[in-house]
């Protein structure tokens, strides 16, 4: 639902400013007044990435997408075999 | 004609005398349960609770509760019965109105915080309706061995005829208006013999029935900015600065019919305005999840205020032709008025798919009310600010509000308020001898009662309010100084309807 409140909200795992939407709170709604820091405290968990066993953490460096990274590195290593191969 | 009302003007900014006192202090501060259906619901027991615009104006830290934006508007019904007793004679008033309780616009903003520091933060933009003026009194009181002409003889003491029979008596700054009125409408009489004495046109012992009538009318609102925020889930902080808006008139009639025949009455025609500021701190603390307290600071309010009057007397005397004489209309009496500062505190217990329970204590320092110029000199108004320090109490509000959540959307609610009495004794209304204004009545509430109800609908967009209130209030009437006084009782019903959009 989009509402006409000037808002900037920061959701979930990226930061998303949505200038002119105010959204309401994600998951089973919860009346402000009922909110307690331990709802804040089960959200913030529910909102962490969960990663299968045995699985790291990945962190980007300098705001770095993945589906970039990914092309970069192809790509150098595309011109990178390209460069050997004229050598040879 | 001009410049005589010209004239009559500038002597009377000069040097005249308008008292306010008690009576119209009572009037221009405090404020009523107004406010979204959920917050009149549970009689505004909010303070410690937040998460609600209209708890703003008592507590800004209410502000840092809110998780999204909101905006919400109420449509007030409003029916007041008001019942005069005076010995076996009961009259009764009604007034009917409709009315915008309160408008209010959050703008929420969140932070990448969930858990720790500064979680979010909310501006809100809002009014509110503190007051209502509208209400009409009615009173009859029948076989009255005081008249108000002896009242009048007896406040005239000291003049001479000459003072108050000529063309600039109006102008006269030792003169009283209400003596000037009385005697040109022939309801007081100087003695010949003592100059300086007056008594009553009635004969010894001369019973009267008297008719009191009051039509009051007008509104005191609240408009406001305030910030809070939240931190870690436990502590919200918020401050907000008010602009206070006061528009009030009143329309009085007295009346006697003389045992001995004859007849008069006096009509007085009395409004005010003004425009104020205050600002108000507070805070909520979340000590354990499902406790919190709150408290918060308001300071005085500054008014500035404006007002004008006049008055009307007619006399039918059996031997004499209907005299009627009219006082010149007064312009506008510029004045400061310093509105009491308030200390609330509240503490609430939520649980969670249960419901909720609070509780909110107001204090109100209404001795500390003062009359002053608008450069703020005081001297003139010594006698009315001392009134006020002595007739007055201050005033203590307390409230209990509850909700019982009905699965996860709708809920019921119930709330009861008490305020203390304003008044110290009996209603007494002192007027200076060259006080020109001419209404001479008084009024002093002993205490009230407000029980509410209400019932709401509540989702993740948009959530729907409505609640009833009953309003009980006593009062004591003083027609004028030395009259008998008039028990009123006032019931007041109340439906609000919210709507709110997330």
């Amino acid at each position: 639902m989009v509402s006409v409140f000037l808002s900037v909200r920061y959701n979930r795992n990226a930061v998303c400013i949505a200038a002119n939407v105010a959204l309401p709170p994600q998951g089973e709604y919860i009346d402000d007044i009922y909110y307690t820091p331990t709802d804040a405290h089960r959200e913030a968990n529910e909102l962490k990435p969960h990663y299968k066993k045995g699985m790291k953490e990945i962190i980007f460096i300098d705001d770095t997408v993945p589906s970039e990274l990914q092309d970069t590195i192809t790509s150098q290593e595309l011109k990178t075999t390209d460069k050997e191969e004229n050598k040879r | 004609m001009r410049k005589y009302i010209l004239a009559i003007v500038c002597l009377l900014s000069a040097c005249c005398v308008f008292s306010q006192g008690s009576h119209d202090a009572m009037k221009y501060a405090g404020r009523d349960l107004y406010g979204t259906a959920r917050y009149v619901g549970m009689s505004g027991a909010f303070a410690a609770l937040g998460g609600d615009p209209s708890a703003v104006h008592d507590n800004p830290a209410s502000l840092g509760v809110f998780r999204s934006s909101d905006a919400s508007i109420s449509l007030d019904i409003n029916t007041e019965r008001t019942t005069s007793t005076s010995g076996q004679d009961q009259y009764i008033g009604r007034r009917f109105r409709i009315s915008c309780g309160q408008v209010n616009w959050v703008i929420n903003f969140k932070t990448e915080n969930t858990e720790h520091g500064l979680v979010s933060h909310s501006l809100m933009f809002g009014y509110k309706r503190l007051k209502n003026y509208n209400r009409d009194v009615n009173a009859v009181m029948q076989h009255q061995n005081n008249s108000f002409t002896d009242y009048l003889a007896e406040y005239t003491q000291g003049l001479n005829a000459n003072q108050l029979n000529n063309d600039n008596a109006y102008s006269d700054a030792n003169v009283g208006w209400l003596s000037i009125l009385g005697y040109q409408g022939f309801l007081i009489n100087p003695d010949t013999i003592n100059q300086g004495n007056w008594f009553s046109l009635l004969e010894p012992g001369e019973q009267v029935n008297s008719a009191f009538s009051m039509v009051e009318s007008g509104w005191l609102d609240e408009y406001i900015a305030g910030w809070g925020a939240n931190l870690s889930n436990r502590l919200y902080l918020g401050a907000s600065f008010g602009v206070r808006a006061m528009m009030y008139s009143k329309s009085v009639t007295y009346g006697e019919s003389f045992g001995n025949g004859g007849n008069f009455d006096l009509s007085t025609y009395y409004n005010a305005s003004g425009i104020g500021v205050n600002g108000t701190f507070g805070v909520i603390y979340r000590p354990v999840n499902n406790t919190r307290f709150g408290l918060s600071f308001q300071t005085p309010t500054l008014m500035n205020n404006k007002e004008a009057f006049d008055a009307k007397v007619v006399t039918r005397n059996v031997t004499t032709n209907t005299v009627t004489v009219e006082s010149p209309r007064t312009t506008t009496f510029n004045y400061r008025v310093t509105n009491p500062w308030r200390i609330t505190a509240g503490l609430a217990s939520t649980f969670s798919n249960v419901g909720l329970i609070s509780f909110q204590y107001d204090y109100e320092a209404y001795k500390t009310m003062k009359f002053s110029s608008n450069t703020g000199k005081t001297d003139i108004w010594a006698y009315d600010n001392n009134e006020i320090k002595n007739s007055l109490h201050n005033l203590h509000t307390f409230r209990v509000g509850g909700e019982v959540l009905i699965g996860s959307m709708f809920a019921i609610r119930a709330g009861y308020a008490y305020t203390t009495t304003f008044a110290h004794s009996a209603p007494i209304r002192n007027k200076q001898l060259n006080d020109i204004r001419t209404d001479t009545e008084t009024s002093e509430i002993r205490n009230q009662h407000y029980i509410s109800a209400g019932f709401g609908v509540r989702s993740r967009i948009v959530a729907a309010d409505i609640a009833y209130q009953c309003r009980i209030s006593r009062e004591q009437v003083l027609p004028y100084t030395g009259s008998n006084v008039f028990d009123l009782n006032a019931i007041s019903h109340r439906v609000v309807l919210t709507v709110a959009i997330k």
